[in-house]
C-alpha cells in the first residue's frame, strides 16, 4: 500500500457465496483485507474460483455470505449494507466483461447515462455534467466516437467507452471484471496504459478480475489470489510470486510457474 | 439525434394521431364531413345538453339532421375514437416497457402470454357471469389480474434463469397453456354467454361503453404518466440490470413498476377491448424508426401517439369506410405488424 492514507476500500472476515432458502454455497473464503486511494488492485484465481463473485460482492451487486464490506468512513459510513442503489452510485461505477447492446444509443447518451446519480428525475445534463461526460470521453481517447453509434463500434472501442462512462460517474472507486476478456492483444495493451493512466492522475482505486497473470503481475499494486478452496490471499505482486504461492495455485500437470522469469513454462517442452 | 429534431418529430407524430382521429371519426356508415365534425367539437361543451332529436315533428328538419349528426359524433364516434386512441397509446406503451425490461425487441404483451393472462380472466368473468357481457368493472379487475399472474411469473423466471430464449418461449407457451383453458371454460357455458365472449374476444376498440370510458381513460393516463416518469430507469435499463443497478437504478422497484403498469394497461385493454395483437410489438419499432433514438424520455411520449395512430389507422380500415362492412381488427394490425416483426428479424437487432 502507498502512504498511510484511511482506507479506501476495507474487507472484514469477507466471505461471499450464494444463498437461496436455508441452503448457502461458499465460494471464497473469510477474507479481510484493507486498501487505499490509488491502487491496481488485481483479483487472480483459476477459473470458477470466485473472482466475479468476490468481486460483485465487494461492489455491493449480490450480498455477502458473513462478514462486511466498508468504503471510505468506515463503520460509521462506509458499510455498504446500509446503503442504498442510489448511495452506491457515488461510492463506485463498474465495467463488465460484455459491453452491453443498447440499440440506437450514441457513445456520448451511454457516457452520459453514467452521470445518472447526479442528475434529476429526467437525467438533464447540467453545465457541470457535460463537463464530466467531455472529460471522460477525452480520458479514453473516446471523444472522436461521440457522435458514433455504439452497436458500431469494435470490441476494444466499446470497452473504452464503457470505462469512460463509469469515470464520469465519477467515484473514487471502480470495478472491473474481465475488462480484457474480449480484446485482441493491442487493444489489451492500450488497456493497461489507460488503467493505469486512471490510478495516477485521478488518485482512483481499481479492482481487476483478470485472467492475464502477466497483466496482474506487471501493472498492479497489490494482488488477491484466489485458490481453487476458495482461500484469497493478498499481498505485493512480487512477494507473491517469489513466496511460490502463485505457483500452487496455477500450476497444473507440467505447467509450472518460473519464480525467477515470472512467468508460466511447460517442464517436458521448455 | 439532436433535441430539436426529437422535438420536431414527436410533434409530426402528434399532428398525425390528430389527423388520424379526425378521419376515423369523420368515416363511417354516415360520412361526416371533417368541417362539420370540428365546429362540432368546438361547441361540445354549450350544446351536448340540448343534443336531443325534436320529439313532435314528422318531418325532420335540417335542424334535426345536424342534431343527428352531432349525436352520432359526441355520443358513438367520439367516444370510439378516444378508446381506440388510448387502448393503442397503451399496447404500444407496454410494448415498449417489455421490450426494455427483457431487453429482447420481440416482446410485447401479446407474444408473452401477458394478453392472455388478461383474456383468461376476463373470459372467466364474461363466460361465468353472463349479466354483466363485456365492459364492467368486474371484467376489468379480474383481466388486471390474470395479466399480473402471466407478468409475474416471467419477470420471476427471466431473473432465475437470466435468459431470454427461455422467458420468451414460456410466454408463448402460457399463451397456448391460458387459451385451451378458456376453450375448456368455453364448452361449460352457456350459449348466450359465449355469445357475448365471441363477440369480446374479437377484439375491437367499438365495444365499450360509455360508462367504462370513464374508469379506462384516467386509468391509462395515469398509467402513461407513470411510465413516463420511469424514463431514466428505462435508459439505464438499456445497458443491461447489472449496469443500471451500478448507476443507482433502484431495480426491484422498476421490476415492480413495470409488472404493475404492463398488467394494469394490458388488463385494462383486453377487458374492454378483447385481445388486440401486434400494436404493442409493432409500434414501438415504427417509433424508433421514426425518431431515430432510444432515450425514453423522446420514446415514450413517442410510442404514445405511434399507438394511438396505429390503432386508429386499424379501426380506420376495418370499418372499410363506404362499404357497410367490418373487418375483424385483429387481421388488420396483424397485417401492419407482421412486416415489422419480420424487419426487425432478418434486421439481426436480436439479442446474441
Amino acid at each position: 500500500m502507498k502512504g498511510n492514507k484511511s482506507p479506501l476500500l476495507e474487507l472484514k472476515n469477507l466471505a461471499t457465496g450464494y444463498r437461496s432458502g436455508r441452503i448457502s454455497k461458499e465460494v471464497t473464503k473469510s477474507f479481510t483485507t484493507s486498501v487505499s486511494e490509488g491502487n491496481i488492485i488485481c483479483l487472480i484465481g483459476p477459473n470458477g474460483s470466485g473472482k466475479t463473485t468476490l468481486l460483485k460482492t465487494i461492489s455491493g451487486m449480490i450480498k455477502p455470505l458473513s462478514g462486511t464490506v466498508l468504503y471510505a468512513g468506515g463503520e460509521k459510513s462506509g458499510d455498504i449494507s446500509k446503503m442504498s442503489a442510489g448511495e452506491l452510485a457515488y461510492r463506485r461505477a463498474l465495467v463488465l466483461t460484455k459491453p452491453p447492446e443498447p440499440g440506437m444509443m450514441s457513445v456520448s447518451e451511454i457516457v452520459s447515462l453514467g452521470r445518472a446519480p447526479h442528475t434529476d428525475w429526467k437525467g438533464k445534463l447540467s453545465a457541470v455534467d457535460r463537463e464530466a461526460v467531455k472529460n471522460s470521453l477525452e480520458i479514453t481517447g473516446s471523444a472522436p466516437l461521440s457522435n458514433r453509434i455504439f452497436r458500431t463500434l469494435s470490441d476494444g472501442e466499446k470497452q473504452k467507452v464503457m470505462i469512460s462512462r463509469a469515470l464520469a460517474q465519477d467515484t473514487p472507486l471502480i470495478f472491473f471484471d474481465e475488462p480484457a476478456a474480449f480484446l485482441d492483444l493491442p487493444s489489451r495493451m492500450e488497456l493497461s496504459w489507460l488503467l493505469t493512466g486512471i490510478r495516477d492522475k485521478g488518485g482512483k482505486t481499481l479492482v481487476i478480475t483478470t485472467h492475464d497473470i502477466d497483466f496482474a503481475l506487471k501493472y498492479s499494486d497489490l494482488m488477491w489470489i484466489i485458490d481453487s478452496e476458495g482461500t484469497v490471499y493478498d499481498g505485493l505482486p512480487d512477494n507473491l510470486a517469489a513466496g511460490g504461492i502463485i505457483g500452487r495455485v496455477f500450476s497444473r500437470g507440467d505447467i509450472t510457474f518460473n519464480i525467477e522469469k515470472k512467468q508460466f513454462e511447460n517442464r517436458m517442452h521448455p | 439525434m439532436t433535441l430539436n429534431r426529437r422535438k420536431t418529430g414527436l410533434t409530426l407524430t402528434g399532428l398525425l394521431v390528430f389527423l388520424l382521429f379526425m378521419i376515423n371519426i369523420s368515416s363511417g356508415s354516415v360520412k361526416i364531413p371533417l368541417r362539420d365534425i370540428a365546429w362540432i367539437m368546438l361547441q361540445r361543451g354549450d350544446t351536448a345538453g340540448s343534443a336531443v332529436i325534436g320529439e313532435d315533428k314528422s318531418i325532420p328538419t335540417e335542424e334535426d339532421k345536424q342534431i343527428r349528426v352531432r349525436n352520432i359524433v359526441l355520443q358513438i364516434r367520439f367516444p370510439r375514437a378516444l378508446a381506440a386512441a388510448f387502448g393503442g397509446a397503451a399496447l404500444a406503451l407496454c410494448g415498449l416497457l417489455l421490450q426494455t425490461f427483457f431487453r429482447n425487441p420481440l416482446a410485447g404483451p401479446d407474444v408473452l402470454g401477458i394478453a392472455s393472462g388478461a383474456g383468461l380472466g376476463a373470459a372467466v368473468t364474461i363466460l361465468a357471469v353472463p349479466v354483466l357481457s363485456t365492459g364492467g368493472v368486474s371484467v376489468l379487475a379480474a383481466s388486471i389480474t390474470g395479466s399480473l399472474a402471466v407478468t409475474a411469473i416471467l419477470i420471476s423466471l427471466v431473473k432465475k434463469y437470466e435468459s431470454m430464449t427461455i422467458t420468451l418461449l414460456a410466454g408463448l407457451l402460457a399463451g397456448y397453456f391460458l387459451h385451451s383453458l378458456t376453450g375448456i371454460l368455453i364448452r361449460f357455458s352457456s350459449n348466450q354467454a359465449v355469445r357475448s365472449y365471441i363477440n369480446w374476444s374479437a377484439g375491437s376498440f367499438r365495444n365499450i361503453a360509455e360508462k367504462d370510458l370513464n374508469i379506462f381513460l384516467p386509468l391509462l393516463a395515469a398509467s402513461f404518466i407513470a411510465a413516463f416518469l420511469l424514463s431514466k430507469q428505462c435508459d439505464l435499463y438499456l445497458l443491461g440490470e447489472d449496469y443500471a443497478l451500478s448507476m443507482g437504478s433502484d431495480t426491484k422497484y422498476f421490476r415492480y413498476s413495470v409488472i404493475l403498469l404492463t398488467s394494469v394497461m394490458t388488463g385494462a385493454v383486453t377487458a374492454l377491448c378483447g385481445p388486440v395483437s401486434f400494436i404493442g410489438i409493432a409500434a414501438p419499432h415504427f417509433c424508433r424508426m421514426a425518431l431515430k433514438t432510444d432515450r425514453h424520455s423522446t420514446l415514450i411520449p413517442g410510442v404514445i401517439f405511434t399507438g394511438a395512430a396505429l390503432a386508429l389507422a386499424a379501426d380506420t380500415i376495418s370499418s372499410l369506410p363506404g362499404s357497410g362492412m367490418m373487418l375483424p381488427l385483429n387481421s388488420v394490425t396483424a397485417i401492419i405488424g407482421t412486416p415489422v416483426v419480420i424487419k426487425v428479424l432478418l434486421k439481426g437487432y436480436y439479442e446474441r
